[in-house]
């Protein structure tokens, strides 16, 4: 009994191949698929022109975004520069005579400022969406944290396209 | 001698029953994680959500036919009919100019505990959803 040796048999090295194959299975599930099972491939990385809008921010504050400034754009830490500024007095609604609401305009001077103005950024296309680092789709109605030296601002996107002329 | 010699005998002990039981049970639940669609009976579940006062500017930019998914990138189901009106505020009734209230018909195959890709649908329920042209956070209103 003391001396008895191990034979490896057929047995064995299909039972292996049963573990073998299970966690190949577990695998390409969880590392190439996405979450709706389909297999995930990296796409090429490329960049997109996203259109913003920040709203009612303090007059002073909005000296900060300007044609080429350079903003941390969301929680990836992808770098963005700013092209077609445009400040213009905030909006908001004021009643009139009637009870209605209508669109009013802050001062022209100290009021507040709405900024649109067009971010180019980098990131992946997947299924016609641009996602900002790979996970956070940038789309119409979503926010986006900018933050840069001095000033960080939640802009909500308004449009968002393709440049391949941007690519660096 | 020489027959004796070559009848092998294999003989198989509870140590190796438990192995293959056990081998079987993991090749089972592999299965069942591999291919993890829902099993059992789907059915379809038509929902509605209603996101309120969306820039006008915005709300073209969703269509029938459009794919939605969750936050987390869960598939919703498909839109098959949106309605967008003039948004009102919900205290006094005044209408928000420039602004909608967008209501999504979203079909969805749902497994048979009622969910759809994970997520439980009912009224009253926030969802934070997105398809190809428009991110949105509404309230579903409506399940059938």
């Amino acid at each position: 009994m003391k001396g008895k040796k191990l034979a490896f048999g057929v047995l064995d090295i299909f039972l292996i191949l049963v573990v073998v194959l299970s966690a190949a299975g577990v695998a390409v599930r969880c590392v190439l698929t996405d979450k709706n099972g389909i297999l995930a491939v990296t796409p090429e990385r490329t960049s997109a022109a996203v259109q913003i809008l920040i709203e009612g921010i303090e007059n002073s504050s909005s000296d900060f975004f300007s044609e080429n400034a350079v903003f941390t754009v969301g929680d990836h830490d992808e770098s963005g520069r700013l092209m077609s500024v445009t400040v213009q007095p905030a909006e908001y609604y004021k009643e009139n005579e009637k009870g209605e609401l209508e669109i009013a305009y802050e001062d022209e001077e100290n009021g507040r400022r709405d900024v649109r103005c067009t971010v180019v950024v980098e990131g992946y296309y997947r299924d016609g969406i641009f996602m900002l680092g790979g996970a956070t789709p940038m789309l119409p109605g979503a926010e986006v944290k900018l933050s840069g030296s001095g000033v960080v601002a939640t802009a909500l996107i308004i449009d968002t396209a393709p440049i391949e002329e941007h690519k660096s | 001698m020489a027959e004796n010699k070559n009848k092998r005998r294999v003989s198989v002990t509870a140590v190796d029953l438990i192995i293959i039981a056990a081998l079987l049970l993991t090749g089972f639940f592999t299965y069942r994680y591999v291919f993890s669609d829902p099993v059992g009976e789907t059915f379809e579940l038509d929902y509605v959500v209603k996101v309120s006062a969306v820039r006008s500017e915005l709300s073209e930019k969703i269509a029938v036919g459009d794919e939605v998914y969750s936050e987390d990138g869960a598939y919703m189901g498909r839109v098959t009919a949106y309605e967008s009106r003039g948004a009102v505020m919900g205290t006094t009734g005044q209408t928000i100019p420039d602004r909608s209230d967008l209501q999504i018909t979203i079909e969805a195959v749902a497994d048979s505990g009622g969910l759809v890709s994970g997520n439980e649908i009912y009224v009253g329920r926030e969802l934070s959803m997105y398809t190809t042209g428009l991110f949105f956070e509404g309230v579903c209103i409506s399940v059938r």
